[in-house]
């Protein structure tokens, strides 16, 4: 069948050579679903893959393109109610036009979450129906979001019949959905996104170009997302998750999605490269394609320019090598460029399952313009770090901190000054959200330490010879850290943290603290 | 869960304010301003087997060459009291700022209100504070101080007494060293009711002591100590350190006695503790009489010079640690 529609778009796009095509996209992500759902941890990520994809490689002008993030109902018929208007200007000009409106989000009883608010499927089906554009094109990638077409003629197959139609432009409409109406549709750590917009995303960088004509058509890109997302869904805990597509298209009825032979840059997989999945990792640590790489078979896809790891999964090890794209260039991976590497080393950190790691830390802390009252020290520290526990890339640091040093009481009404040894013992939490750059990942959080401090004095100075104080202190950091060997990473943070003083007199406080960690990722 | 412990740490992190402890630079300098007791002493040396018989209102008594030295027992028994008594004045003083003021204000440190735990019923607190006061401690100059006192009441009332129990200045010069002043008002905390504090037990008739100790690093250290009764005879007794364990104890009495209204005897020692005592009638009808007595390291009389009682013995020159004052 697929042999089928490839030849079959090949001949239509040889034989009638389309009209232009205006392209319009709007796009929308919402994490957050409002009451009763969790949030999603990648859902605005995939909305910004299906951005940059489309006006990368869809032919999707930037300025004929919204991205919404987290955004209300209200702003996303707003937008839409804009690139209508955008739509129905360029038909009376004589332009063909086609609009996508893609989303990635909660969907619960028949409307699409988004925070808060919510939006009937049927009412924007509807809307989308109505819209003046040749082609209207929907794709909805949420949970149980095959009810947008399930009262018309929903199905859940692998493909869809292209109606070939030469002698006319295709117009309709199509709505594809990530799920049908009673599955939930799942988000992977390890893609760091959700399956089906993951595999879609990958399909349409020319994973899913089967017919090798340089395009990714509508029915290619569904074929392979639909395969892929069943196939890594089929052993999960929740079950396989079905794509379903909704089709009433007229005339020359594929549309091409993406025009992967305009860009010159990406990635060539040699018909000799071994067979398998092919993860292709960004700086950041973020799985931008998936390549399926048949045995004796050619592979390419549009990356743009840059540095990337490529991952290939065996049974008992990974195989990771690095490869950069340049701008206009195809590079190739090379089988012999990649190296065995532990499932520890895997790349990939954005979406990395909940884990712990250990460190020893190392500080100097110094106050800012009043030492008179706590002296600069030094100090050492223990840290138990939870990571991808709030969502990904978030860490839940635990620190315990024994410092010291030395400082002096100057006495305004006698002469002399007041030494004393001081000693600080803090305990401290941190959120910390991360961004992954390869083996460099900078960071940044909020602190709150609960901190006792002490100071000793000579008894022939002071009679009580001791004096403490405990006290709270919020704050923030910031810092980065480096992987350098297996899961060992150095770390170099900068704190500034307020302490209120209120004993002699209410004063407010703000300390520094510049220091490094090395720690173990478990 | 997450939610929580995320809705948790911001609850932490907004609530995250105010402190609890002693940590004050002030509370040290309150305290570095107060000398140590250790610092405050009579600097004599050790001695066992003597028991101090009373300073005699009439000085020096011996009977001859080789007795045992009553002025040595006079000046040792009356170095102790007053090393007790000015001992007693400081203790309380590091006793209380060895705990964190009550209250603190920037110029005022408050210990208390406590119960008295020798006498029930009752209540103390000290104050202290630095603001500057001049008062006349008896040299020739006021000297500008801080100001402390111990006040009391019975715990049902509502004010403390006009008078304190203690009050005192002190100087601040280096790191507890300085001048300072204590005077207690015996005869008011009698009339009071207040049952004797532990310490001040045995007041007899004493109305008024007053007590200056100076223990700056530049010059000899003293204690004065000045005693009036009800009858209002005074007792002045003043120590100066001459060297480490060597001192000088001034004894000087105004007393209604009509042959010796005003008599006054010094007593110096060694760190061997050889000595010499001096007696002589300043005021009254035996003005002009003295009398000395020295004593050896055994405390045995080496020289005796008491016309009064016609006991004469040794040589001065001699057999004294010390010449005439």
């Amino acid at each position: 069948m697929r042999h089928a529609l490839a030849l079959a778009a090949l001949v239509l796009a040889q034989a009638a050579p389309a009209q232009q095509l205006r392209r319009l996209a709007l796009i929308a992500g919402n994490d957050e679903g409002g009451r009763d759902t969790k949030p999603l941890v990648y859902a605005t990520a995939d909305a910004k893959k299906i951005h940059e994809i489309l006006v990368q490689l869809g032919g999707v002008q930037a300025d004929d393109a919204r991205l919404l993030l987290n955004a209300r109902p209200q702003e996303l018929l707003g937008a839409l109610s804009q690139l209508e208007a955008r739509s129905a200007e360029a038909r009376r000009r004589g332009e063909r036009t086609a609009l996508l409106v893609y989303f990635s989000g909660h969907a619960k009883d028949g409307a699409l979450r988004m925070g808060d608010g919510s939006l009937p499927l049927d009412a924007l089906r509807a809307r989308l129906a109505a819209a003046p554009a040749d082609i209207r094109l929907g794709i909805f990638d949420a949970c149980r979001s095959g009810a947008a077409v399930r009262t018309k003629g929903v199905r859940r197959a692998p493909a869809f019949d292209v109606q070939s139609d030469a002698r006319a432009d295709a117009q309709g409409m199509v709505i594809l959905t990530s799920s049908a109406s009673d599955e939930d549709s799942q988000e992977s750590d390890s893609i760091a996104g959700s399956y089906f917009t993951h595999h879609l995303v990958s399909g349409l960088r020319g994973d899913a170009d089967r017919s090798g004509d340089g395009r990714v058509s509508l029915s290619e890109a569904y074929a392979y997302a639909y395969d892929r997302t069943v196939a890594d869904t089929a052993e999960s805990a929740a079950g396989a998750q079905h794509p379903t597509f909704s089709y009433d298209l007229a005339g020359n009825g594929d549309l091409v999605l993406t025009e992967v032979s305009s860009r010159r840059e990406g990635l060539r997989f040699p018909a000799e490269a071994p067979q398998g999945v092919y993860y292709l990792v960004d700086g950041r640590g973020r799985v931008v394609a998936e390549v399926f790489k048949e045995a004796g078979a050619e592979r390419r896809i549009v990356l743009s320019p840059g540095k990337y790891r490529v991952k290939r999964r065996l049974d008992d090890r990974l195989r990771v090598g690095d490869v950069e794209v340049q701008g206009g260039a195809v590079s190739t991976v090379e089988e012999s460029r990649l190296r065995d590497a532990p499932f520890s080393d895997d790349p990939v950190k954005g979406g990395s399952r909940t884990s712990w790691s250990v460190g020893l830390a190392a500080a100097y802390q110094g106050f800012f313009g009043y030492q008179d009252y706590f002296p600069p020290s030094t100090s050492l520290g223990l840290e138990l770090q939870l990571h991808h526990y709030f969502r990904s890339d978030w860490m839940l640091d635990f620190d315990a901190t024994l410092g010291g040093g030395k400082g002096q009481v100057p006495l305004s009404t006698i002469s002399g000054t007041a030494a004393y040894k001081f000693t600080q013992l803090s305990v401290g939490s941190s959120i910390i959200t991360q961004w992954p750059m390869g083996d460099v990942v900078p960071f940044a959080g909020v602190r709150l330490s609960f901190m006792v401090l002490g100071r000793q004095f000579d008894p022939a100075v002071y009679a009580k010879e001791y004096q403490a104080m405990f006290t709270w202190s919020p704050g923030a950091l910031v810092g980065v850290k480096w992987h350098f060997a297996g899961g060992w990473h150095a770390v170099a943070r900068l704190r500034l943290q307020y302490l209120n003083y209120n004993i002699d007199e209410n004063r407010h406080f703000g300390f520094g603290e510049l220091g490094g960690m090395v720690g173990y990722a478990f | 869960m997450r939610s929580s412990v995320l809705a948790s740490f911001a609850a932490l992190l907004a609530l995250a304010s105010g402190c609890g402890g002693d940590w004050s630079n002030a509370d040290v300098e309150f305290s570095a301003a107060l000398p140590r007791r250790s610092d405050v002493t009579v600097s004599m040396p050790l001695q066992s087997g003597l028991t101090a018989s009373g300073l005699r209102e009439s000085g020096v008594t011996a009977w001859a060459v080789g007795d045992p030295s009553k002025a040595a027992a006079d000046a040792r028994s009356a170095a102790q009291g007053l090393d007790l008594t000015a001992g007693f004045f400081i203790s309380i003083l590091e006793g209380a700022t060895s705990i964190p003021p009550t209250t603190r204000t920037p110029e005022l440190r408050i210990w208390g209100p406590f119960p008295n735990q020798d006498s029930p019923g009752w209540e103390l607190q000290l104050l202290m504070t630095r603001k500057p006061v001049v008062i006349n401690a008896g040299g020739p100059d006021p000297i500008e101080g801080f100001y402390w006192k111990i006040e009391y009441k019975q715990q049902s009332a509502q004010d403390w007494r006009a008078a304190p129990l203690v009050e005192g200045f002190y100087q601040p010069g280096e790191i507890r060293h300085g001048l300072g002043a204590v005077q207690l008002y015996a005869a008011e905390l009698r009339a009071s009711g207040m049952p004797s504090a532990k310490g001040l037990s045995d007041l007899g008739t004493l109305a008024r002591l007053f007590l200056v100790y100076d223990n700056r690093t530049d010059r000899p250290h003293t204690i004065t100590v000045q005693a009036t009764d009800d009858a209002s005879q005074v007792v002045t007794i003043v120590y100066q350190e001459l060297a480490t364990l060597s001192g000088l104890l001034v004894f000087d009495l105004r007393a209604n006695d009509p042959q010796a209204t005003h008599v006054q005897a010094a007593s110096r020692w060694t760190p061997e503790y050889r000595g010499r005592s001096d007696m002589a009638v300043l005021e009254g009808t035996a003005t002009g009489a003295h009398a000395v007595e020295c004593w050896d390291a055994q405390q045995n009389v080496s020289y005796v010079f008491n016309p009064w009682d016609g006991i004469f013995g040794g040589d001065e020159q001699r057999d004294c640690a010390f010449g005439p004052p």
